[in-house]
């Protein structure tokens, strides 16, 4: 598998094939009216335990249990997999107790939250590589700190050069609070570049009211409007790239406890044959 | 005010000599001997009298028969001179050269399994701990890592070796051991003692600030290497190695040594463009012999409309020219520039027709061209990928052809989870050994982690040695224990890979020293040479979107665009 | 364009640490310092310069990483210049993702302890996994009625996890308590082991072979038959918990078929054919339509003159309550207007006391008294009949007598003339014990063996109730031996009967006034008079003719006779046993009353049952095979049954007459007596085989029905072929509620069914 469109093949076919053949197993033993919601739920639990496992996987660096890209994989397509498991599990119905809805909202939370993560991580980063300049997320403050001095810089400038106060009146009215801290986040994440192009907008309508020294400078600030909104961009995105795992990862624990009170519930109300 | 911090004394240079043993008696009876008496004292700063370098990076080694001192493969940091008793060197060609195992090599103690799991608790919460008792000591145990007592190894029966292997003989009163240490480059041959003897061991250290000053000395390493090493280095390359004795040596006397820029100006200043560079072969010329890069790395330019394109670079063991030979002396179509120091031989077109070319024919054998050989877009075509020119160029231009482990990040599988940055950190006692930024060309990022360079400039200057090589895979490590904080590596790596930090003891409270100032050390990634799974970078990237490859090469660079 | 945003070379970037646990807190605002928060979470800013103590006071120690000393160095007092600029240090993005995990998961786990280790009642509120089917919800409060863990502890449930019993099995015992399907309840199809096994075994050896559906083969592969768990939980079959409407007993017809291997894909396609359906046993009644529709009826108007041609079939066949089966209507209304006739016929009396034949001439010396001088013989007396030897089976001198008599032929022997002698006192201390006490006389002649003392007493009951046995029996003394008591006691004093004056001796008749032919014209005369109460007092007999249909003491005379053991049966023919001679008088067909004409006796093992009504319908008992009438014939279908017209035509659809059959088949001896009394699908008897019997099948006169008569309607289409459509999965008898016949059918009607019904024997 030396290219990764081979590598998806491969593991999207095994998925594929796992999946028809759970399904058919489960056909099966009802046929056999063999207790499938024990054999199912034991599998989902265990495929849970191991998609958990990656995480332990990750604080364990230092021994060799494989690269975290094959675990990764791994994850992708077994965690994939429980959701066939999941619905044959709960038997193609939608649970109808409080406490099993609970349990499956929490799997369906970890679950779209995994897809959604996944999605993610492979549509954002090409576009992070072709915006701006690529920034470390806990930098980000730091460049837009200093974005905004030299803007201020070049605002002052502008004051010492004419008596006009027009650009340091447009500055604190519009540029201050763009410049204070990262700024549109959602029209970011939808790939708009919409606040950007009003503010240009914004500052090309002020050209008319300009000396050409001011007009020179603020077109300087316009740039460093653009390289704001970059990292804007970024923040935006890698924020985004960070957060959906503040989800993902505390749900998951939170269903495993949940499940071993499921377990113990079931052991106790419909135990043995 | 409380001020957690342990008082010591600043570390200098020769804090920690090369050896405790030194008497002052050694020392007079060295000044007697040639080459030492007869050096001119006067040239050498008060600072750093000659005495004072044979005192402190110097120390006497005695030696029974079949005690190995050099390993062919090792990475050794110092030289040796013979004051009594004879060596054996060994002049094998490669294939049949002793196997590791007659040589006993080690292994380097790697962490085993509860030691590298025992980190995720051992680990200190405060960054950069450091124990302050090791510091303090100066590191009396220390030595034994760079040179000093290390187990000895030796050849159980040294008359069998010497049937079974054709060995030369170097007698008391020479050198060896000099070109790797001083060219940065593995030891060539295998050197065992026959007899009873003593060695000086000088630290190549020490042994550049003697050449600096005495010119006699300089000569005669060089005039040295031509007799000793170039048989065994031309060996080393496949062209040659099925040539027979007299025909290597016919060859030996043919061959030139040539050295190209300044040897310890490192590629540092990379502002200078292409012209600037020194001219090895010139585009368009008819060659003039084979060319062999001994040491640094060349660059491969082709003129192109009016400036001129990098399509590749050849590093030490790699050849230029034989093709245009092998063809009936046809005109070069690329020029070879030296990037910083270079060092080649150059043999010449009559004796590679004659030898090589002619011999090639007689024995049906294909040339067999080296792994390394620059992909040129005839053979690129051939293997069906490309590494693009712009992509190229940048690896050159950034001087990442170094690199025998870069971390080349693909920003576009990468969604910058710092896994690699954790994983790093718990293979460190909790320190992140490199930053996750770096230049960046379209979607690649070399990452500001330490690339281990073929030629590591890194160790030019390091007063103590601190900075060395590993003696088995060559990694480039810090020795903690040795460092004193003088950060000339730091500024001297051109690729912003060695940091300085102020390091903590166990509460986490800064060490300083007598004036309040913290004590600082260099610190970078070591390839987790003491980790089980080799780097945990690579190996955490969830996305297989980092990789340490190495850029002398272009070989793992294709793989990984073309994946 | 403006300058790049970041330099990488140490001095201008600071060592990003990701992993530590917090972060400057001036990083937000965009110029953090550069050593750092502690990883305690403290701004430890004051540590990037402490002035050290110099000759001349103090100077700044500020490292270059940390700005590099000041040019104006530290205040006199040794304190940094520099006015401190310390910040709250905020938490690293892994140090917030670590508290936000570690609080969810212990918030999950506090909140599911509590609502575990708290109140039974919170926690089965929370944790119920769905509501109940709506039968179940009327009926069920709480949860504990089915699951006995419901009131348990948190402790007691972490135990059922290591608690090796079936936790599933104990629950269904609660189920049991409305639902009893019997002690073998949760054995598969709730049979008991061993007739399971051998049921296994038959269907096994019988088994067709061929490639079952895909599936099935595949989970017998997997997970093989689940009967092989012995004891089935009910909860394998019935999941509750599924909502309101959730139908409880569907069950796919592959489940069957994992055990039920021999394999077919559907009801028209391998399904077994039937075997003489709906004909499992032979009809208690019994009735051939074939020779009544096409003989008896047809000749009415000659041989019946007042006789009812029925119009339809609901002249005989009324439907249940249920509308599930369609049983006969009483004798009266469907049979007596042709059959009464029959029970009118005087000749078919037979005598129950007669005087034993004996030869006058040779006892004339001997001391008998008065003794009639002998008639003809009434039907059924040959030598006396069999009722009478019970009566004398506990005298001793009669019995030896009569065996004597029996034995020796030659004439004139002394023995034999004793033996006479003693035979005719017998028979008169009979009669008098009979004239004197009755009831007693009855109870205490009459053989224990005559079944038990209920059966005995209704049969004395029946003989003496009216008394009009009684009465007869006083009549007949009356005129055979006026002066019975005198004799008796003579005899007993052992006087003469009579002082001899004279010498000649005067034969006994003279002292009676009666003339022989006065006594010839008496008995014919007397052979009408009162015959009223069926008694018949005649010359030497005392004849019984039945009252008509359903005659009490008929009636239970057959059922004590039939209750005795091995009666059917004759022991050996030299020694004809009284009860099997009565039992055999009144149960030959064509003779006697002819009871056993239409009625049909079954033997139950070793307990024996007369079939004096047709099935009742309402049988509590699960049968294998479900059918109903109801959803068959339309207007059945409409419920009301009186104006329920059901087409001849309709139930000919079904039913068609057997004209194949030979009426010698129909009407087989075989038929009447001792039919092995299995009732259909729940076979406890394996190895009944009755409806593989060609009169059993044949004795109603319809052929048999053939499944593809089935087949038109019960496609997947149309009527639905599923397994569980025509037969039941707990076969047995059960007093359960959740049986579908007494689910259909009112209670009450359903225990007056129960209360009347003889048949009730049948089902034990």
């Amino acid at each position: 598998m030396r290219t990764f469109v081979a590598r998806r093949m491969f593991f999207g076919s095994m998925l594929i094939i796992v999946a028809v053949l759970v399904l058919v197993a489960n056909a099966a033993l009802r046929v056999a009216m063999y207790h499938v919601a024990f054999v199912s739920g034991w599998f989902l639990l265990g495929l849970c335990v191991f998609l958990a496992l990656y995480n332990i996987r990750k604080k364990l660096t230092a021994l060799p249990l494989g690269t975290s890209a094959t675990w990764l994989q791994f994850h992708i397509y077994v965690g994939l997999l429980t959701f066939v498991v999941f619905v044959v599990h709960i038997d193609f119905r939608i649970p109808n107790g409080p406490f099993e809805v609970i349990l499956a909202l929490l799997y369906l939370a970890v679950f779209f939250s995994g897809v959604a993560g996944l999605i993610l991580s492979r549509i954002i980063p090409p576009r992070l590589a072709t915006r701006g300049e690529e920034v470390i997320f806990e930098r980000i403050p730091q460049f837009i700190r200093r974005t905004r001095d030299d803007v201020e810089g070049l605002v002052l400038k502008c004051i010492s050069e004419s008596d006009s106060s027009a650009v340091p009146d447009f500055y604190i009215r519009r540029l201050k609070p763009f410049f204070d801290r990262p700024r549109h986040y959602w029209s970011h994440l939808c790939h708009s570049t919409r606040p950007l192009h009003s503010l240009v907008v914004d500052i090309e309508a002020q050209h008319r009211y300009l000396s050409d020294v001011e007009r020179s400078l603020v077109d300087q600030i316009t740039e460093y409007v653009r390289t704001k909104d970059d990292l804007d961009y970024h923040h935006a995105m890698q924020k985004t790239l960070k957060y959906w795992l503040f989800i993902h990862i505390p749900l998951t624990y939170s269903l495993l406890v949940a499940a071993l009170f499921h377990i113990l519930l079931v052991y106790s109300f419909a135990g043995g044959s | 005010m409380s001020f957690g911090g342990s008082e010591l004394q600043r570390p200098k240079r020769w804090d920690k000599p090369f050896s405790d043993t030194m008497t002052d008696e050694d020392i007079a009876r060295l000044m007697s001997v040639p080459p030492f008496s007869e050096i001119d004292e006067s040239q050498f700063r008060a600072s750093t009298s000659l005495t004072d370098i044979l005192k402190n990076d110097t120390r006497l080694v005695p030696c029974e028969p079949g005690d190995i001192v050099i390993r062919k493969g090792d990475w050794g940091s110092s030289a040796f001179f013979i004051l009594s008793g004879r060596m054996r060197v060994e002049i094998e060609p490669p294939e049949t050269s002793m196997p590791a195992s007659v040589l006993g090599r080690r292994e380097i103690k790697r962490k085993n399994v509860f030691e590298a799991l025992a980190q995720l608790w051992k680990n200190h919460r405060s960054p950069e701990f450091r124990s302050v008792a090791r510091a303090e000591a100066g590191g009396t145990g220390v030595a034994s890592r760079g040179a000093g007592d290390r187990t000895r190894v030796y050849l159980e029966d040294v008359g069998t070796v010497l049937d079974q292997y054709r060995t030369a003989t170097i007698d008391s009163g020479q050198f060896f051991g000099e070109i790797a240490a001083l060219g940065r480059t593995p030891r060539v041959a295998t050197v065992f003692s026959e007899g009873e003897g003593e060695l000086l061991e000088i630290r190549w250290q020490g042994l550049r600030d003697i050449m600096r000053r005495d010119v006699a000395l300089r000569m005669y390493i060089e005039q040295m290497f031509r007799e000793r090493a170039l048989s065994s280095f031309l060996r080393t390359s496949s062209m040659f190695s099925h040539l027979s004795d007299d025909q290597m040596d016919e060859l030996c006397a043919a061959a030139e040594f040539e050295t190209f820029g300044q040897y310890d100006s490192a590629q540092t200043n990379r502002t200078d463009d292409i012209q600037s560079e020194p001219i090895v072969a010139q585009e368009g010329h008819y060659p003039n012999g084979v060319i062999l890069i001994r040491s640094g790395v060349a660059r491969l330019s082709q003129k192109f409309h009016n400036g001129h394109k990098t399509v590749g670079y050849l590093t030490p063991g790699q050849t230029f020219g034989y093709e245009e030979i092998a063809e009936g002396g046809k005109p070069l179509r690329l020029s070879l520039r030296a990037i910083g120091y270079l060092a080649v031989v150059i043999v010449p077109a009559p004796v590679v027709e004659t030898l090589v070319v002619q011999g090639r024919k007689s024995s049906s054998k294909p040339l067999l061209l080296d792994d390394g050989r620059p992909m040129q877009s005839a053979d690129a075509e051939t293997a069906g990928l490309q590494v693009d020119n712009d992509l190229l160029e940048f690896v050159v231009e950034g001087r990442f052809i170094q690199g025998t482990a870069s971390m080349v990040i693909d920003l576009d599988r990468c969604t910058r989870c710092d896994d690699c940055v954790r994983a790093c950190a718990t293979a460190h006692d909790n320190n992140p050994r490199f930053i996750r930024h770096g230049p960046i060309h379209e979607n690649y990022m070399v990452a500001n982690a330490c690339m281990h360079c073929e030629d590591p400039v890194c160790m030019i200057e390091c007063p103590t040695g601190a900075i060395h090589r590993n003696q088995l895979q060559g990694n480039v490590i810090i020795n903690d224990q040795t460092c004193i904080g003088c950060s000339r590596c730091a500024n001297n790596c051109p690729y912003d890979s060695i940091r300085m930090v102020e390091i903590r003891d166990g509460q986490g409270n800064l060490q300083i020293d007598s004036r309040n100032q913290p004590i600082v050390q260099a610190t970078k990634c070591d390839l987790c040479v003491d980790q089980i799974g080799g780097p945990a970078c690579q190996r955490a990237c969830p996305h297989d979107a980092l990789q340490r490859i190495d850029l002398r090469s272009l070989v793992s660079l294709r793989e990984m665009v073309n994946r | 364009m403006n300058r790049p945003l970041q330099d990488f070379s140490p001095g201008k970037s600071n060592y990003e640490r990701p992993t530590l646990g917090w972060v400057c807190g001036k990083n937000s605002e965009g110029e953090p310092c550069s050593i750092g928060p502690s990883d305690g979470g403290n701004c430890q800013v004051y540590l990037e310069c402490v002035p050290a103590k110099d000759a001349g006071g103090y100077i700044c120690s500020r490292a270059p990483s940390f700005g590099g000393m000041c040019e104006k160095g530290p205040l006199p007092d040794g304190n940094c210049r520099q006015p401190l600029v310390t910040c709250h240090p905020k938490r690293t993005l892994f140090g917030r993702r670590r508290v936000v995990t570690t609080t969810l998961a212990g918030l999950a786990l506090g909140v599911l302890l509590c609502t575990f280790g708290g109140k039974a009642a919170v926690r089965n509120a929370v944790t119920s996994p769905g509501a109940l089917t709506l039968q179940h919800a009327s009926s069920i409060q709480t949860c504990e009625s089915c699951h006995d863990r419901a009131a348990a502890e948190f402790d007691e449930l972490t135990d059922s996890l290591t608690s090796t019993g079936s936790v599933a099995l104990a629950d269904s015992e609660n189920c049991r308590v409305c639902h009893d399907f019997g002690p073998n309840a949760l054995n598969p199809h709730s049979l008991d082991a061993d007739v399971l096994a051998t049921l296994t075994n038959k269907a096994v050896s019988t088994g067709s072979t061929g490639t079952p559906p895909l599936l099935v083969s595949l989970a017998t592969q997997l997970a093989g038959s689940p009967m092989k768990a012995g004891q089935l939980a009910c909860s394998r079959c019935h999941k509750e918990h599924r909502g309101e409407f959730f139908d409880l007993t569907r069950m796919a017809d592959a489940q069957c078929q994992v055990c039920h291997t021999s394999p077919f894909h559907g009801f028209n396609d391998g399904h077994p054919e039937y075997s003489g359906f709906p004909y499992t046993r032979r009809t208690r009644i019994h009735f051939d339509h074939g020779t009544h529709y096409e003989i008896h009826f047809a000749n009415f108007k000659r041989i019946m003159p007042n006789g009812r041609t029925p119009e339809n079939c609901e002249t005989c066949h009324q439907p249940d309550p249920a509308h599930q089966t369609m049983p006969i209507v009483d004798y009266a209304l469907a049979c007596g207007s042709c059959h009464d006739e029959q029970f009118e016929n005087p000749l078919d009396a037979i005598a129950f006391v007669a005087l034993p034949r004996i030869d006058l001439d040779l006892l004339k010396d001997e001391e008998i008294g008065e003794w009639p001088k002998p008639g003809a013989p009434a039907r059924g007396q040959d030598g006396q009949p069999a009722f009478m030897q019970l009566l004398l089976e506990n005298d001793e001198t009669w019995a030896k007598a009569r065996r004597f008599l029996q034995l020796a032929e030659q004439d004139g022997d002394a023995a034999k003339l004793r033996a006479q002698v003693q035979m005719v006192w017998a028979t008169k201390l009979l009669i008098n014990d009979l004239i004197q006490n009755g009831e007693e006389a009855l109870s205490q002649r009459l053989p224990a063996s005559l079944g038990d003392a209920g059966r005995e007493r209704s049969l004395i009951r029946a003989l003496a109730g009216d008394g009009a046995f009684l009465d007869a029996v006083g009549k007949a003394s009356a005129e055979w031996f006026p002066h019975l008591e005198t004799e008796l006691s003579r005899h007993d004093a052992g006087e003469p009967l009579k002082p001899k004056e004279d010498g000649d001796g005067q034969p006994a008749t003279e002292s009676g006034d009666a003339s022989p032919d006065e006594t010839s014209e008496g008995n014919t005369d007397k052979l009408t008079s009162e015959s009223h109460s069926g008694w018949t007092v005649r010359s030497e007999s005392i004849t019984y003719l039945p009252t008509g249909h359903a005659d009490q003491i008929v009636q239970t005379l057959i059922e004590a006779l039939v209750s005795i053991p091995g009666v059917t049966t004759i022991a050996d023919a030299s020694q004809p046993q009284a009860t099997h001679q009565l039992f055999s008088i009144l149960t030959t067909p064509g003779a006697s009353f002819g009871c056993m004409k239409c009625h049909t006796v079954d033997a139950l093992g070793d307990t024996t049952v007369v079939n004096w009504h047709g099935r009742r319908q309402i049988s509590r008992d699960r049968e294998f095979i479900r059918f109903s009438h109801a959803p068959h014939v339309t207007l059945l279908a409409r419920g009301n049954t009186a104006e329920a017209v059901v087409t001849k035509r309709e139930c000919a659809h079904c039913h068609h007459l057997n004209r194949l059959m030979h009426r010698a088949e129909v009407f087989s001896q075989s038929d009447f007596i001792s039919r092995p009394a299995w009732d259909s699908a729940y076979v406890n008897l394996p190895e009944i085989t009755a409806n593989t019997d060609p009169h059993a099948t044949a004795t109603s006169g319809f052929a048999p029905v053939q499944r593809e008569l089935c087949g038109e309607c019960h496609t997947r289409k149309r009527a639905g072929e599923s397994c569980l459509k025509c037969h039941n999965y707990h076969v047995g008898h059960f007093s359960s509620r959740s049986s579908p016949a007494v689910h259909a059918a009112p209670l009450e009607s359903s225990r007056e069914a129960a209360a009347v019904t003889p048949d009730v024997g049948e089902e034990q």
